[in-house]
């Protein structure tokens, strides 16, 4: 079988391989090939001629087809030892080769196709290549073949026909094959051929025949085009691209070829879009998933309704249980309306004897400023402790000043003052002398200024009247000019900022505070009352001191009145906290698994 | 006869809110919510009265229209920085009204420290001194232990009540939480948290004595008016 | 911009505060200056009033308009506040019917709710030992029963002189000396809270 020349670097390689084992190129190129296939339905003498010369097979020199004539196969010889250039040697040694033909190529010069051929083979005959080395053949051969078959023509020498582009740059200067040789009877054969095969053909003898031309100096190519010479490792050593799987297009002028660009536009093939569903597609996997989340999220925990606190539990009956304690006794003792219980004795109790005292000094008609700082909440317990010092004041003829630093305080300080005239004894002479001056707004602020200025800080009553103009209080410049200064207070904050901002401009003067505090706020008002120097000249505290004040001056007013429940209230609170708390204890220490509440 | 239906029909009331405010025994109820409703409209309406009235008035308009003259430097420039500070009844204006606020947080600031160094801090410090100062005791020397285990006793309370509300710390070394001294922590501060105890204890029972007066007094009226009506 | 206004009102707040604190130091030099800044702020602080009464106002409202829950309450709010400011503006801060309003509304309110505490004190002080065993609670009850026990006399039967010492012991001796404590602990957290505010490092005003 003959050799496969590689279409790239035009080596011979065995029939059988896919790739050129030199550059690795497919030696089935896409490139129109003539599918010459033994099997195919070709003449026989196609058959052969394509068995002799596939892709361009160059046949080795050594084979010889059989059926060559002599004088073709001579011819042929001869030819290639004129495309030999005089100066070459042979590549084979002398001994090697056949006599006639060393004698042939020693002595003469490489002629050119001499007029011994028929004319048809010398016109087919490629222009005599030039005999290159191997190193400097290269893909400018076929120029330079080309170039000079060019010049012969042009000398009027028989020049073949030059191909555009054959692969006989690749070639090795090849000696002229026996299928060659056969170029010059393919005439005849070839007559029934396609044209395709006569062109091949014909430029296979054209450019042997423009190789049979007396060798040619290789051309001196310019420095940039030397430059571009492919390198050998520049080759491709892999296919680009492996069209063997391509299709073959079946349709236009490059019908059969592979892996070619279609030559019909694309909207020739175009096809009807294939309509796509706007609809989701969803498995029915996804569709059980989704059932499944909506299913979750449907039980997603609703605020739970809380179980209904029972409305009636140990405890709530518990609170009941005290509350009816204490109610119970006090609404006995209230109602029995008694006075079996002694009021506290004044004299255990030096703040109340020191406000005794002080009011017993005072002079009549003294001015006396008594502030209703307490809220209406602690009315019950501030009226009864308060009232028997203010009914002393009063009955001393003192003039009081009625101010007040909490928005309610005016008003305790009329419902205070009505309910002192509402008294028996007082419902035909009521006590007019006082003046309510009514509020100072800013807490600890207003009792400052109130302290550095009464008459700017409240320069008129509540009806609009100047008070200071006349009267008691036009005697009044200053708060130290008050004979008393009695602040009733059931708040701590409040004592001490009176004691704090007021106290010092009191001290100061010679002046008195006096306090009468709730049962809450007296002992934190007491080291004010108990510090050396005092701070709180006087000090009552609650309804207890209020009934022992009452005790000292004598008189009828209402801690009096409630003293008794007051009195059994306190022994029965003791009583219901003592067995409240050992019921609660007991309780806890007989169940000690629940926690309590 | 007005007057006294007037006084009836407010005993009457008296006696109703009583009962829905004392109804929170039992628990807490709509009745004891609208008594408080109507708790918190009264006293807004009237502490608003009464400042338009006492103060605003008869300190403010009162004195420009009389004697304009006279309280100049005090009656516009309140005037205007109160018409300014009225922003802060706007949430959109509120920002606005900051200036006046810091003017009466810088003196009320003031007004506490000052009150708090002239009126608690030298006289409290002196006091505690003067416990143990002889020119307090008795002049006949009678009670004289007594007087100063009694001045000893107030002048350690008041020391460790105090030492008990020193939560100062140092590190004791890596490795370990930071303590307070030993004698702190171990001693006065117990003592003190001993006294403390005390304290409220006894403010508890002032509380409960008088609320226990507030609680007479209550049953003491509904009595009152159960038998008038009776 | 934001800072300058900052910065403007701790200037004003330190100054005013300065000013006043000095007072008491030098009372002859900065007293005149002091009284009127007094002045001004106890006008100033009437006007915070009405403020504040004027939010309770717009909150009750906005609660009524947009019929939240239990806005029922809200408009029980506004309806008392308006008919009191009627009625007072009227009649006067001191006049009849003010304090009719006064003594018959508020008053009995005030009271009664401080009479329902004496019943809820009594049920603490029974479940005290059931919250917290420790020997400080137990002398804070023991001491409660005491003071109650000794404030006055002994239904029917008077005063008892062991309980007169008791009471004499814990009110004017240890309670004193705690109450002491605790007063100077507030007047230096005073101090210190006040000083803040004049040094600008609170600024409660929204500086």
């Amino acid at each position: 079988m003959t050799d496969i020349l590689c279409p790239v670097c035009g080596k011979p390689n065995p029939p059988e391989a896919e790739t050129c084992q030199f550059c690795q190129a497919p030696l089935k190129t896409s490139a129109f090939t003539p599918d010459f296939d033994e099997e195919s339905d070709l003449p026989d003498w196609l058959r052969s001629l394509n068995a002799d010369q596939n892709a361009f097979p160059v046949t080795s020199p050594a084979e010889e087809p059989s059926n060559v004539p002599d004088w073709l196969s001579s011819i042929g010889g001869e030819t290639k030892e004129k495309e030999q250039p005089p100066s070459e040697a042979p590549a084979e040694p002398a001994q090697e080769q056949p006599d006639w033909l060393t004698d042939l190529t020693k002595d003469q010069p490489v002629e050119p196709l001499s007029a011994d051929l028929p004319v048809w083979l010398s016109e087919q005959a490629p222009a005599p290549a030039t005999p290159l080395s191997d190193e400097k053949q290269d893909w400018t051969d076929g120029w330079t073949s080309g170039e000079q078959a060019a010049e012969q023509q042009a000398e009027g020498e028989p020049s073949p026909s030059v191909p555009a582009f054959t692969f006989d740059a690749f070639e090795e200067p090849e000696k002229p094959t026996a299928s060659e040789s056969e170029s010059g009877d393919m005439e005849g054969p070839l007559s029934t051929l396609p044209d395709w095969v006569a062109d091949v053909t014909a430029e296979e003898s054209e450019a042997e025949g423009g190789e049979d031309e007396a060798a040619l100096a290789p051309a001196q190519l310019p420095s940039w085009l030397e430059a571009m010479r492919p390198a050998e490792s520049d080759q491709p050593s892999t296919p680009t691209e492996d069209l063997s799987g391509a299709s073959a297009e079946s349709s236009g002028p490059l019908i059969g070829l592979r892996g070619v660009l279609s030559a019909e536009p694309i909207n020739i093939r175009m096809r009807r879009a294939a309509a796509y569903s706007l609809k989701l597609r969803v498995t029915d996997e996804q569709k059980q998933r989704v059932a499944l989340l909506e299913q979750l999220l449907a039980d997603e925990p609703k605020p739970k309704a809380l179980p209904a606190a029972p409305v009636i539990t140990a405890q709530y009956v518990f609170r009941l249980l005290i509350a009816l304690a204490l109610l119970l006794p006090v609404i006995w003792a209230v109602a029995s309306n008694g006075r079996l219980t002694p009021l506290p004795d004044a004299s255990a109790r030096p703040g109340v004897m020191a406000m005794y005292n002080l009011v017993e000094r005072l002079p009549a008609d003294a001015p006396v400023l008594v502030a209703f700082d307490y809220e209406a909440g602690y009315s019950g317990e501030m009226d009864a402790a308060a009232s028997a010092v203010l009914e002393h004041l009063l009955g001393r003829g003192a003039s009081l000043a009625l101010v007040s630093t909490s928005a309610t305080g005016p008003a305790l300080a009329e419902r205070f003052m009505a309910n002192l005239n509402q008294q028996p004894e007082r419902v035909n002479n009521p006590y007019t002398n006082y003046a309510n001056l009514g509020y100072i707004p800013g807490g600890s602020i207003g009792l400052y200024s109130l302290a550095k200025s009464p008459r700017q800080s409240l320069p008129y009553d509540l009806q609009g009247v100047d008070v200071w103009a006349s009267g008691p209080l036009s005697s009044v410049n200053g708060i130290a000019d008050f004979s008393l200064v009695l602040v009733l207070v059931s708040d701590p904050e409040t004592a001490r900022a009176w004691v704090e901002q007021v106290g010092p401009t009191l001290r100061q003067d010679g002046a008195v505070l006096a306090m009468v505090a709730s049962a809450q706020t007296a002992p934190l008002v007491q080291p004010y009352f108990s510090g050396n120097p005092r701070q709180v000249e006087a000090l009552i505290s609650g309804l207890a001191g209020g009934g022992a004040y009452e005790n000292a001056s004598a008189s009828n007013g209402p801690a009096r009145r409630v003293w008794d429940a007051y009195s059994l209230g306190l022994v029965v609170s003791v009583f219901v906290i003592l067995v409240g708390t050992a019921l609660d204890v007991t309780y806890k220490a007989l169940l000690p698994g629940k926690k309590g509440k | 006869m007005q007057t006294g239906l007037a006084d009836i029909f407010g005993l009457i009331i008296g006696f109703l809110l009583t009962l829905m405010v004392l109804s929170y025994i039992i628990g807490d109820n709509f009745l004891f919510r609208l008594a408080m409703a109507i708790f918190v409209g009264v006293a807004s309406g009237y502490a608003a009265v009464l400042v338009i009235y006492n103060v605003l008035w008869y300190q403010l308009i009162v004195p420009l229209l009389t004697n304009p003259t006279a309280n100049l430097a005090l009656t516009i420039p309140s005037a205007l920085l109160g018409i300014w500070l009225l922003t802060k009844g706007s949430s959109r204006l509120a920002r606005f009204g900051n200036p006046v606020l810091a003017f009466l947080v810088g003196v009320g600031a003031a007004t506490a420290v000052g009150g708090a160094i002239f009126g608690t801090i030298l006289p409290q410090f002196n006091a505690s001194t003067n416990l143990l100062n002889l020119q307090y005791a008795s002049p006949d020397g009678a009670g004289l232990v007594s007087w100063f285990i009694k001045g000893l006793v107030i002048l350690v309370g008041t020391l460790v009540t105090l030492a008990y509300f020193h939560f100062g710390v140092r590190s004791q070394g890596e490795g370990s939480l930071p303590q307070r001294h030993p004698l702190i922590e171990n001693f006065l501060a117990p003592a003190g948290q001993a006294f403390i105890a005390v304290t409220f204890g006894v403010l508890f029972a002032g509380v409960y004595a008088a609320a226990l007066g507030a609680l007479i007094d209550r049953v003491r009226f509904v009595l009152d008016i159960i038998l008038r009506f009776l | 911009m934001k800072t300058i206004f900052s910065l403007i009102n701790v200037v004003i707040a330190i100054a005013a505060g300065a000013l006043v604190f000095l007072g008491y130091v030098f009372p002859d030099l900065l007293g005149g200056m002091r009284a009127i800044l007094l002045q001004w702020a106890i006008i100033l602080a009437a006007f915070a009033l009405l403020v504040g009464i004027l939010n309770l106002m717009q909150a009750h409202w906005r609660k009524v308009t947009t019929k939240q829950p239990k806005a029922v309450y809200s408009l029980v709010v506004l309806a008392s506040l308006v008919a009191t400011l009627l009625v007072t503006a009227l009649s006067g801060p001191a006049g009849k019917w003010s304090l009719w309003i006064y003594n018959n509304l508020q008053v009995p309110i005030e009271i009664s709710l401080l009479a329902v505490l004496a019943i809820v004190l009594a049920y603490a002080a029974a479940r005290l030992m059931r919250r917290r065993m420790t020997w400080y609670t137990g002398m804070f009850l023991v001491t409660v029963l005491l003071v109650l026990l000794s404030t006055a006399p002994l239904y029917l039967i008077g005063e008892v002189s062991l309980l007169n010492s008791l009471h004499s012991l814990i009110v004017d001796i240890l309670a004193v000396a705690g109450a002491r404590g605790l007063l100077l602990g507030v007047a230096l957290g005073t101090i210190a809270a006040g000083l803040r505010v004049l040094m600008g490092a609170d600024r409660p005003y929204g500086g």
